[in-house]
């Protein structure tokens, strides 16, 4: 063990942030800082701009466009784009289905659908759980039955996150009733125009659309469009989760950039005629959470810089992080939204989700808008994923046998 | 002592559960939402009726008695349905302050006017650098040859966007602290006043208030410097241990519908409620309610019994614990809901923003747990 800083590491920050200086838009910059999340334009402007560069699909081999970072680098390049306000991309085609389709696609798949996702041209959306398949994902009974060249997919979709802006679908369906719980699944690949397709947004707790229930009536997909084999969808499901979880669990970033802002609010905002910070309740409070987030921060470079042991673990770590990291992006959102006192009751609507009221006048400091969003959207995030009652379920039977 | 609700006290409380029960329902609650409308004058009218507004103000001022005690027993009932209506900002805080001030001829009749529920009155008190403070201010009073002229900007003035009367601090042109402080009672038609904002995250009434050059009559001037702030203090004492006690119904509302929403949702072939780590979770949640509820009466015990340092100490105690816990009670009451917590569609998650708003009223935890450790740290130096 020892902690000298990395030469090689220290100069692709200094050219992550140089390329983010010239090239993330300070429009996107600004809305990627308020805290609403990206909606579909702030996705696409960015992943296409990355895409250009050759850096828009970080975690995907050469041959598929990724640019050959070590774990490290894809670290410290999230870290900047999140420091740096950048947008997020779309998730559910460079995290999610594309490492799917280049693991178990056909080359006819490969070629039809990776470029899309790579240059930010098709935005992908989820559709896996249902309204009685939520933790228990594999009761899921949407049901894709064989007719000929195509699949008729009937039933259910929820909490597809940005349900409204797909363009393309990626969803599990049953194909075998007969066959026990994960064994009948299969996975397609569905184009969200095929006539059937209904998108009804969901309205969230703090005032958004983001989320969407899909239905299906009767919607014909080629057979083409069928992940690997049929009735095999759950293998490919677990390999998509485990990816989520490892890419996204801890959200290291996410956390290094609320505390950024923390600090950065609590100087101006004032107590009396004193800068918030100084106020010892409140900056033991925050100390606290800042402790917490380097031993993450921590854990997630013992992580990348030597993969799983006994020490770090194991194979329990990705849950470990996932549910520690939510829970303190919780309460860092919550002291947030402190920072900013009376502020921090008002409704401030997403001008993401709604860009029509983008450019209007609000009441209240600059940096208002989207806490108070982004303290509601994390309470989500100890749901989605595995709910953190089932990541502590794997921790303890990974590490325990329990 | 007696820690028991006395039967008058119990009557009261009943009948406000049984009001409740009858007319707030969730969905009713969401078409006002829809609609757009914070306050509905006609409910606010039927709290009027129902003697609510009164309550805890004296007789002898055109009240009907009682104390905060009962203030909090119908609040925390209005907390548990969900009320738009902000009971405790607009039928509580102002009657203290109005009721102080009854020598004075417009304040007595507003007073009257908010109990019979034709004015609702709005206090506008608090400032983007108050954080809870009265006193942290920047609201300009400067004197004019009959009167005065007000400019400044207020926060989170709860009912600012329906009032009619609004009470009104500010700080007197040339003149610092206590010595500077004025309370004002001003009708919303002067000119130069304007309300700012929307709506607060659980859909309830809350805007800045801006001032420029508003001019009033010297009449309008309910107060100064120690009369006003020893007032002030005591009606914000006062309305935070109400609140709390809203904080408490709105615990006891999550902890109800989580209760069964787990007892009926299937998960793995099984209910929910089957599993441990939700039943403790659940047995968690009900602990920390019981717990906000003795810390509410532990604030009214010192309301009732101590100096004015003590009695500030254990509220902002009260205030800091009741909040903290409370945001965790209703924030697992989401979580249990998995996604369905974090939609409009399901009542959990609007326990959890009520929880959030109150949080932000009065001064957050930083303000209160200040004001607990300065009391505490002063009564060690003086043993």
């Amino acid at each position: 063990m020892d902690f000298e800083p990395d030469s090689a590491d220290e100069a692709f920050r200094e050219e992550v942030r140089a390329f983010l200086k010239a090239e993330l838009p300070e429009d996107l910059a600004v809305r990627g800082r308020a805290g609403f999340l990206s909606g579909h334009e702030e996705a696409m402007a960015w992943q296409k701009i990355l895409a250009k560069k050759g850096w828009s699909v970080p975690h995907w081999p050469v041959e598929y466009g990724g640019p050959k970072w070590t774990a490290r680098q894809r670290y410290i390049f999230d870290e900047e784009c999140y420091l740096a306000g950048a947008p997020v991309t779309n998730i559910g085609g460079i995290g999610l289905v594309g490492p799917v389709i280049f693991t178990f696609g056909t080359p006819e798949q490969k070629e039809r659908f990776l470029p899309g996702i790579r240059n930010g041209d098709t935005f992908w959306v989820q559709g896996f759980s249902e309204p009685n398949a939520g933790s228990d994902l594999a009761s899921l009974r949407t049901t894709a039955v064989r007719d000929g060249d195509h699949y008729v997919i009937n039933g259910q979709k929820i909490w597809t996150s940005h349900g409204k802006f797909g363009d393309w679908n990626f969803l599990l369906a049953r194909t075998d009733p007969s066959a026990k719980k994960q064994a009948g699944i299969s996975f397609f690949l569905l184009d969200i125009k095929t006539p059937g397709v209904t998108v009804r947004p969901i309205e969230s707790l703090e005032g958004s659309h983001h989320l969407a229930e899909v239905f299906y009536d009767n919607v014909r997909v080629p057979v083409e469009n069928l992940i690997g084999e049929e009735n095999k969808g759950w293998n490919y499901t677990k390999f998509l989760l485990f990816n989520e979880r490892a890419f996204y669990g801890a959200e290291a970033p996410a956390l290094k950039r609320y505390l950024q802002k923390i600090k950065k609010i609590a100087s101006m905002e004032r107590a009396g005629d004193q800068p918030l910070i100084n106020r010892p309740t409140f900056a033991a409070r925050l100390a606290e959470l800042e402790i917490e987030m380097t031993a993450i921060d921590m854990t997630v470079s013992r992580v990348i810089a030597h993969g799983l042991d006994e020490r770090n673990g194991g194979a329990a770590v990705g849950s470990i992080l996932k549910a520690r990291g939510t829970e303190l992006a919780q309460k860092l959102t919550d002291m947030l939204v402190e920072t900013i006192g009376d502020y921090g009751a008002y409704y401030y609507p997403d001008t993401n989700d709604e860009p029509s009221l983008r450019n209007l006048p609000f009441t209240g400091p600059d940096y208002a808008p989207g806490l108070m969003a982004e303290l509601i959207y994390r309470r989500a995030a100890s749901i989605y994923g595995g709910a953190n009652e089932v990541q502590r379920n794997i921790v303890s039977k990974t590490l325990f046998g329990f | 002592m007696e820690l028991q609700l006395s039967d008058e006290q119990k009557l009261i409380l009943e009948s406000a559960q049984r009001y409740a029960t009858e007319e707030y329902t969730f969905d009713k609650r969401r078409k006002r939402v829809a609609e757009g409308v914070t306050i509905d004058r006609a409910a606010w009218s039927q709290l009027a009726e129902l003697g609510w507004f009164g309550i805890g103000v004296p007789e002898a001022a055109g009240g009907f008695g009682a104390s905060t005690i009962e203030n909090t027993l119908i609040a925390e009932t209005l907390g548990k349905a969900q009320a738009l209506e902000p009971y405790t900002m607009c039928g509580v805080f102002p009657a203290r302050l109005l009721t102080a001030f009854r020598q004075n001829e417009a304040a007595q009749a507003a007073l009257e006017n908010l109990i019979s529920g034709e004015a609702l009155v709005a206090v506008a008190w608090s400032e983007a650098i108050s954080r809870g403070d009265p006193l942290a201010i920047e609201t300009k009073a400067s004197r004019t040859a009959d009167g005065w002229v007000l400019s400044g900007r207020k926060t989170l003035v709860v009912g600012g966007d329906a009032a009619d009367l609004f009470l009104v601090t500010a700080l007197e042109d040339g003149k610092n602290g206590t010595e500077g402080l004025r309370l004002f009672l001003i009708g919303k038609s002067v000119a130069g006043l304007s309300p700012e904002g929307d709506k607060l995250i659980d859909w309830t009434s809350g805007v800045d208030l801006v001032l420029q050059d508003v001019k009033v009559d010297q009449s309008t001037l309910l107060a100064s410097g120690e009369d006003a702030l020893a007032v002030l203090s005591s009606s914000l004492d006062e309305t935070a241990v109400v609140l709390c006690a809203e904080a408490v119904g709105a615990m006891e509302g999550a902890i109800e519908v989580t209760s069964q929403y787990i007892r009926d949702r299937h998960q793995y072939g099984v209910s929910l409620s089957s599993f441990q780590v939700l039943q403790h979770r659940m047995a968690d949640m009900v602990m920390d309610m019981v717990l906000a509820r003795s810390a509410v009466m532990c604030a009214l015990q010192a309301l009732a019994n101590a100096g004015p340092a003590e009695r500030s100490a254990k509220v902002a105690g009260c205030k800091a614990f009741v909040t903290r816990i409370g945001k965790w009670a209703t924030s697992q009451g989401i979580q249990l809901h998995g996604g369905y917590g974090i939609t409009e569609e399901y009542s959990v998650g609007q326990f959890y923003k009520r929880l959030l708003v109150i949080d932000s009223f009065l001064g957050r935890q930083d303000f209160q747990l200040e004001r607990y450790t300065k009391w505490m740290i002063s009564g060690l130096s003086a043993t």
